[in-house]
């Protein structure tokens, strides 16, 4: 019989057979009973063949190993990697319990877990060379002018283009003071700015590295442009 | 794996045969991890379901590859040598069988394992309806049975299972055809319309 016979008598029911299959089955049963009493058979062969798991006993296949071993002279050198595989990768074991998958999955776990562990070291680091710059710069204050009038001696004004920069001490007057505002009172005329005041922030960086403003640190600004001349050439200079 | 040794298991049987009789030991593994177990249970069929005895052709069946693999022809399909072999020595144990049940005092040792197999059938299967197909495939005739267990149970073509027999095709079908009929006949009483 061929397959395509038995694989049509197992998955089909008698009334569901076409007028070829009756044809072909015709030989083995030509009605509904004789039908079933074939499709229990291969059922009971597809069943035996599931069933069916022994195996050979190991002292057979031990045996002919030394059969093997006499007839080509030698036992087959271990090779080492061979032994070492089989101790790390034992293929009859589940593929999370092999050795050499549990520990490549430790190795992966550090790896990504070392940038984790290593940034807040970086980050110590980093505080501890800000709290350095900070005591440094404390240390350098006093050799700084500290003025509430914020007109430079000669020897704070720098050539360069950077500013000099000046510390406000916290007695000072609000920055907010300093500025006029015109009201709608005044003429053109009355409004004549005052030499005005410019001031710039410290980079907040050196006093917090947060970079939040704190009210209760020393206000920090520029020299006005006005005030050095070399700069307020270079601002009002046309090309 | 690969890198360092050749893929045994992508080999044709053919080629693991050639690669035994240069001595290559995981050849002669893989081709016994093929076939020896499907050859246990085609011998634990053919001889009454005795285990030791099965093991034991398995055995001497695996030590003739290694001994004399010149025996193999290797224009002929590996798998139909080899059942060819088996079914030889399943012929010759019949032979044996019968010199034996000549000089017995009329005790048939085959039916007394045969029960025994019954009853360890019995312990793996639940099914009294698979424990009859089993006993009613025993009790089947030697040419019939290897003609319905090469198709069925182990898969060979028709044409294979004339050359392992050394029978011609329409021989193995009428073979089978009677195998199955008397299957079909012997299962009558587990009526499945009448238990419907």
């Amino acid at each position: 019989m061929e397959k395509e016979l038995v694989n049509t008598i197992l998955e089909k029911e008698f009334n569901e057979l076409s007028s070829n299959e009756r044809i072909a089955l015709n030989d083995y049963c030509s009605s509904e009973e004789e039908f079933e009493h074939l499709k229990m058979v291969f059922l009971s062969v597809e069943s035996l063949k599931k069933s069916e798991t022994i195996q050979p006993s190991i002292e057979t296949k031990n045996s002919l190993d030394d059969i093997f071993a006499q007839k080509h002279g030698h036992k087959q050198r271990a090779i080492w990697y061979n032994s070492a595989l089989v101790v790390l990768y034992p293929k009859e074991k589940a593929f999370v319990k092999r050795p050499l998958v549990q520990i490549a999955a430790i190795g992966l776990l550090f790896l990504l877990a070392y940038p984790i562990i290593n940034s807040s070291k970086i980050q110590d680091q980093t505080e501890n060379q800000l709290a350095e710059v900070k005591v440094e710069k404390q240390k350098e204050k006093p050799s700084r002018v500290t003025t509430s009038n914020p007109v430079s001696t000669d020897s704070n004004v720098e050539t360069g283009i950077e500013p000099i920069i000046y510390t406000r001490s916290e007695h000072a007057d609000p920055i907010y003071e300093d500025v006029m505002v015109a009201t709608a009172e005044m003429s053109v005329e009355e409004y004549i700015p005052e030499p005005e005041v410019v001031f710039a922030a410290e980079p907040a960086m050196a006093e917090r590295p947060d970079g939040i403003y704190n009210e209760s640190t020393t206000i920090t600004f520029s020299q006005p442009a006005s005030a050095q001349p070399q700069v307020f050439d270079l601002l009002t200079s046309t090309f | 794996m690969k890198i360092f040794r050749a893929q045994h298991n992508t080999f044709t049987d053919e080629e693991l045969m050639q690669a035994i009789s240069k001595g290559d030991k995981r050849a002669f593994d893989e081709l016994y991890n093929r076939y020896a177990a499907a050859l246990l249970r085609y011998f634990m069929r053919m001889l009454w379901k005795d285990r030791e005895k099965s093991e034991d052709f398995v055995h001497d069946l695996f030590a003739k590859i290694v001994n004399k693999p010149e025996y193999f022809d290797p224009t002929r399909s590996f798998k139909t040598w080899v059942y060819s072999v088996a079914n030889n020595m399943c012929k010759n144990e019949y032979k044996k069988a019968e010199v034996r049940k000549g000089m017995s005092n009329g005790l048939d040792n085959h039916y007394a394992l045969s029960d025994t197999s019954v009853n360890v059938m019995n312990e793996v299967q639940d099914s009294f309806f698979q424990e009859a197909f089993v006993k009613n495939l025993a009790e089947l005739d030697d040419k019939h049975k290897e003609a319905f267990s090469l198709r069925h149970i182990e898969g060979l073509s028709i044409k294979e299972i004339a050359e392992v027999l050394e029978i011609n095709e329409g021989t193995v079908k009428s073979r089978l055809f009677y195998a199955t009929k008397y299957l079909a006949e012997s299962l009558k009483e587990f009526n499945p319309i009448e238990n419907r």
